[in-house]
């Protein structure tokens, strides 16, 4: 889940490295200034260092494979035909989100409003480190049963709620990070964790 | 509660929060250790929220097949390019369903065409087989809907629009593999269906990866 992966080849002019962030910053600066001005190539490469975080974002949002893919190419899609408003001195990434965190809540406002419940969209939360985790059946049925609760329980979950935990539980921001993006009070994000992480042990403890 | 009560509950919820996080500060240790001792109440909704991070701490998000990311980029070209609204953020229940058909707008370069030959034009390289498929799960809830139309008659739009869909991304991988391999056309283009468990479907796009010149 690593949204700042430089992507392979381009060879244009701002081919920088990426090893210290403020080089970072500059060079996406210089990326969001060219792709602002028309410029296609500089444009796929912020898609190509934030694709994998949107679609990580929308995946815990929207809980889908399927769903994630689209709605975060869409959101891309969206700023593409939008990039003329873009701004070089702000983040790409917080720009974007906004995008994807909009079309996100209205996909699953209107998920809601068919009322439909996407059955296959079961299988998009796992067990980190799975694959060192032992073969007694008990222990995995017991796991595949813990993974449900906490998958049921989120999706139970209001939009902010669910977003919060996302960000914090899954994309592993810390609190200023959170507050960048959302354009709230660190204060604020605590609090909507605190408020989240309640009803979610709430929704387990129903379930059990 | 008193106001002095409430701010000083939301300060030890932040403590809480802060500490779970491994963001807490060692002020801020000493502090949430004199507010535990002081609070019972506390104490038991530290217990719990420890053990519900213990679990969600386990989980991550489900890797999706790295192949996604070769042509990601081409995708969202093409979907800003095109301007056509995407189905699965627009498409509501009543909404017209999208023609599978298309015209490949904004990439004049790249005809596709059920036919073998294109007008005015001549083949001047075969590439080969280009494909793209996509599997859709079936819904349970639109089974059943299904189900009732097929007693009463009519239009099933709840797999109409899923297959319509479900055409726009085949066609979409099948056009983004021609591209990688350079083609400009794509002629004698097929859409297949074949079902994978009794719940499941794929629908694949494939056709003749060209090399087109004007005549």
């Amino acid at each position: 889940m690593n949204g700042g992966v430089e992507a392979a080849g381009g060879g244009s002019a701002v081919e920088l490295t990426l090893a210290q962030p403020i080089q970072a910053q500059t060079d996406e600066q210089e990326l969001v200034r060219l792709a602002r001005d028309g410029d296609r190539d500089a444009f796929s490469r912020l898609v190509e260092r934030y694709m994998r975080r949107a679609y990580y974002v929308a995946l815990g949002l929207v809980g889908s494979h399927e769903d994630a893919l689209d709605l975060s190419q869409e959101a891309f899609a969206r700023a593409y035909r939008a990039r003329r408003r873009l701004d070089p001195r702000l983040p790409f990434y917080a720009w974007l989100y906004q995008i994807v965190r909009r079309l996100c809540f209205n996909f699953n406002r209107d998920r809601k409003l068919r009322r439909t419940r996407l059955e296959e969209a079961s299988h998009w939360l796992v067990e980190q480190a799975s694959a060192r985790a032992g073969r007694d059946p008990a222990e995995q049925a017991e796991r595949a049963e813990r993974i449900r609760r906490v998958r049921a329980a989120i999706e139970g979950l209001g939009d902010r709620d669910r977003e919060i935990l996302v960000l914090k539980e899954f994309e592993g921001l810390r609190y200023r990070e959170i507050a960048a993006l959302l354009g709230i009070p660190i204060g604020t994000v605590m609090s909507r964790l605190y408020s989240a992480r309640r009803r979610l042990a709430e929704a387990m403890e129903e379930d059990r | 509660m008193s106001g002095e009560d409430r701010q000083d509950r939301e300060r030890s919820r932040h403590l809480l929060m802060a500490e779970l996080d491994g963001e807490l500060t060692p002020q801020e240790r000493g502090e949430l250790e004199r507010a535990l001792a002081a609070d019972a109440e506390l104490r038991a909704e530290r217990a719990r929220l420890h053990e519900l991070k213990e679990v969600t701490g386990a989980m991550k998000l489900k890797e999706p097949p790295e192949e996604i990311w070769e042509g990601y980029w081409v995708s969202v070209y093409n979907r800003a390019e095109r301007g056509r609204p995407d189905p699965a953020v627009l498409g509501r229940a009543g909404e017209a369903v999208h023609a599978p058909a298309r015209s490949v707008q904004g990439d004049p370069a790249m005809i596709v065409t059920p036919g073998s030959s294109i007008a005015g034009h001549r083949i001047v390289k075969t590439l080969g087989l280009v494909r793209g498929n996509t599997i859709r799960a079936r819904h349970l809830g639109k089974d059943i809907l299904a189900g009732l139309k097929n007693l009463v008659g009519g239009e099933i739009e709840e797999y109409t629009k899923m297959l319509a869909e479900a055409r726009e991304q085949a066609l979409d991988r099948m056009l983004t593999e021609a591209k990688g391999l350079g083609a400009n056309a794509i002629v004698d283009v097929r859409f297949s269906t074949s079902y994978i468990m009794g719940m499941a479907s794929e629908i694949m796009a494939y056709g003749n990866a060209v090399v087109i010149e004007m005549d």
